[in-house]
């Protein structure tokens, strides 16, 4: 399966704030957006920022384990009508990918993007990929923006689902990053023809317009979405995953 | 004929494993990651998350670098040579970086971060320095852009490296003890320790951001450590690219925190990781056995400094509340390794040594006897690990060992004083 172009997507952690609400939320934004990443509640979200790392912390136990968070996963990509992308730390299965993949077959998503995979468990890339391929989906891999440029390279020629460029160095941090420069930089050494995602701290219809101007095919809104929930509620997280996907379709697509 | 760099290099873009970013610890309800904006020059956190391999250096930095000698010297050090009774077999050569005004490499970073702190209208830089090298460069560099400079100085260097200080007031800095009564972490370890506390760079750290932190008038310049500092020392070994006759058997340099490491052995890292050649070349860096992060540390995510003031950053560390023995080298006391070069050390790709002291400040007299220079102690560390090499090698014949000799000694009276009283002259 193929992401389309531009694309527009939206993280949330399983099971948060309430595997109630979270079905809610799901529910309510299916028409705002083109494929979804959700995450296994982790013990240790080494890479995300306070926004996200609490929603772990506040959803762990509340999806009743990896099972559970697998089921509330499934349910949500059936109510979503739309794919979803499996999100979680390898550390949360001891490194162990075939247990990482097994659980995104389960939940029925269509990848499985790992934070630590790159980082921490360097050695276990060319396993990854074998495995997930094994079960019919395509690999996606997360990159930061101090990267080397020849394993970017290498991870495009794999022909993966996407790579995802975190343009900010945690979930809903923002700092004086030259973010574009980055992004454009990124793209001419994938080429033009791999699936770029970009996030972290995308707050704005016009922040992703920028984003998606500068290389990246679509746009992830994570912090943001949580933010927007504890201050307007489901209405409000709509209203800005619909305005961001009418501005990327208007000016792009 | 050597050159002064227009760029320069970051290594993380060529590193064959990608470098694990900098986290907050788990229990941080806010994030020490998105502070950093109110700590550090934006530009210094720019150029900390860039993906460009090069970087090029503003104009006013180019003058100022221009201005302070750059570049400095590559030099054949035959008297060392002979002396060591190794000569013809192997050939020495340094870099010399104690011929900057401050006497030693901290300029080269020191330069441009208080360039970037002004750009963001600063009116205040603040750091921490360990035998105050790092802390009078600090001090130049915020004079030549018109800023004031507070730092926080090892209570250990503070006393016996008056020198220093002196030359930091002189400038128009001011200069705390650290542990200070300045400072929240500081008030802390005095409550702890109390006043016999020699002090620690870590510590020393934590009371700069403090003190940053306390107005949006200031900026914190990083002396080590930092990737983004590490890429501002890059000059060192770019100008030793335009320099070398020939690839070295050997490039060797002293390792505090990593960033003179990094800047005089980066650029020929990079040139073998993109398999431009040195092939043949080994890259050492030589620690002190009073903080052996690379000998004797574990890798893992720790704090940059003693009150997690700052993000953790995955290093051979020793542990943030590593306290040092008071060490002649002070420059070296810090507990952790950069997190790049404690990747490429993981690597194997850069080997260590540890250096005790009396084996170092031996090999510094020596130097200083049949090359007329005389090192820092940080400095020296270098020295005795290409004396090692060297007769090690004196055998084989054809070998090269290039070093970098990070700073001159000539303010380190109190090392040598130690060193000659105590009978270590023999
Ligand atoms: C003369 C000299 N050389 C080397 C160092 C080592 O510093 P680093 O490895 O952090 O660049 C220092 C630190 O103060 C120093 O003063």
């Amino acid at each position: 399966m193929d992401l389309p172009r531009p694309g527009s997507s939206a993280y949330l952690t399983i099971g948060w704030p309430s595997p109630h609400t979270f079905l809610s939320i799901i529910s309510s934004i299916g028409g705002c957006i083109d494929f979804m990443e959700l995450g296994i509640p982790a013990k240790r979200p080494i890479y995300d920022g306070p926004v996200i790392r609490l929603t772990h912390r506040e959803a762990s136990g509340l999806a009743s384990g990896l099972r559970g968070a697998v089921t509330l996963a499934r349910e949500a990509g059936i109510r979503l009508g739309k794919p979803v992308i499996l999100m979680s730390y390898l550390s949360e299965f001891g490194g162990d990918v075939k247990a990482l993949v097994e659980a995104a077959a389960q939940a029925e998503a269509i990848s499985v993007l790992s934070p630590d995979l790159l980082f921490e468990y360097f050695d276990r890339i060319g396993d990854y990929i074998d495995v997930i391929r094994m079960y019919g989906m395509k690999p996606s891999f997360f990159v930061s923006s101090k990267f080397p440029h020849k394993i970017l390279s290498k991870l495009a020629s794999t022909n993966p689902l996407l790579i995802y460029l975190g343009l900010q160095p945690a979930t809903g941090v923002k700092l004086p990053v030259a973010i574009y420069r980055n992004l454009r930089l990124a793209r001419s050494i994938i080429g033009p023809r791999t699936y770029l995602l970009a996030g972290f701290s995308i707050r704005t219809p016009e922040a992703a317009e920028s984003v998606v101007m500068a290389g990246a095919d679509a746009v992830v809104v994570g912090s943001e979405v949580v933010r927007r929930y504890r201050s307007g509620g489901l209405d409000s997280v709509a209203n800005l995953l619909c305005s961001i996907r009418k501005a990327l379709v208007v000016s792009v697509g | 004929m050597a050159r002064l760099p227009t760029r320069w290099y970051n290594i993380a873009a060529d590193l064959p494993e990608p470098l694990p970013p900098m986290i907050d610890p788990l229990d941080d309800e806010g994030s020490r990651i998105a502070r950093l904006v109110e700590i550090l020059p934006s530009r210094l956190i720019e150029l900390e998350y860039t993906l460009d391999k090069y970087i090029d250096i503003p104009g006013e930095v180019l003058d100022a670098y221009m201005k302070i000698g750059r570049p400095t010297p590559l030099a054949r050090a035959k008297g060392f040579e002979k002396a060591l009774g190794v000569g013809g077999g192997v050939k020495i050569f340094y870099k010399f970086e104690g011929v900057l005004p401050t006497g030693s490499h901290k300029i080269n970073t020191a330069i441009p971060q208080a360039y970037y702190a002004r750009l963001d209208g600063a009116s205040e830089v603040v750091t921490e320095t360990g035998a105050g090298q790092w802390g009078l460069a600090a001090s130049t560099a915020a004079s030549m852009f018109a800023l004031k400079t507070t730092v926080f100085m090892t209570a250990s260097s503070y006393r016996s490296k008056a020198g220093r200080r002196r030359l930091m007031e002189v400038l128009g800095a001011t200069v705390y003890s650290s542990p200070s009564s300045v400072t929240e972490n500081g008030r802390k370890a005095l409550a702890e320790m109390g006043e016999s506390h020699p002090g620690s760079l870590g510590l020393a750290i934590a009371e700069a951001v403090e003190y940053t932190l306390s107005s949006p008038d200031r900026r914190y310049l990083p002396g080590s450590v930092m990737e983004a500092v590490l890429i501002l020392q890059t000059v060192i070994g770019l100008e030793v690219l335009s320099q070398l006759r020939d690839e070295p058997d050997y490039m060797i340099a002293c390792v505090g925190g990593g960033s003179n490491f990094a800047g005089f052995t980066y650029p020929a890292i990079g040139a073998w990781l993109r398999g431009e050649g040195f092939e043949k070349t080994r890259f050492i860096a030589a620690e002190s056995t009073a903080s052996p992060k690379l000998t004797g540390g574990r890798y893992m995510y720790d704090g940059l400094d003693a009150g997690t003031v700052l993000p953790l950053a995955k290093m051979y560390s020793l542990g943030k509340d590593h306290v040092p023995p008071p060490l002649h080298s002070a420059g070296l006391r810090y507990h952790a390794a950069a997190p790049s070069l404690s990747l490429l050390r993981k690597l194997g790709i850069v080997e260590a040594v540890a250096l005790g002291e009396s084996e170092v400040l031996r090999h510094a007299m020596l130097f200083a006897r049949s090359e007329g220079i005389i090192p820092a102690p940080e400095s020296a560390h270098a020295i005795a690990a290409a004396a090692m090499v060297a007769r090690r090698e004196a055998g084989n014949g054809g070998v090269t060992i290039v070093f970098n000799l990070s700073g001159h000694g000539l303010l380190d009276v109190d090392a040598y004083t130690r060193f000659v009283e105590g009978g270590g002259d023999g």
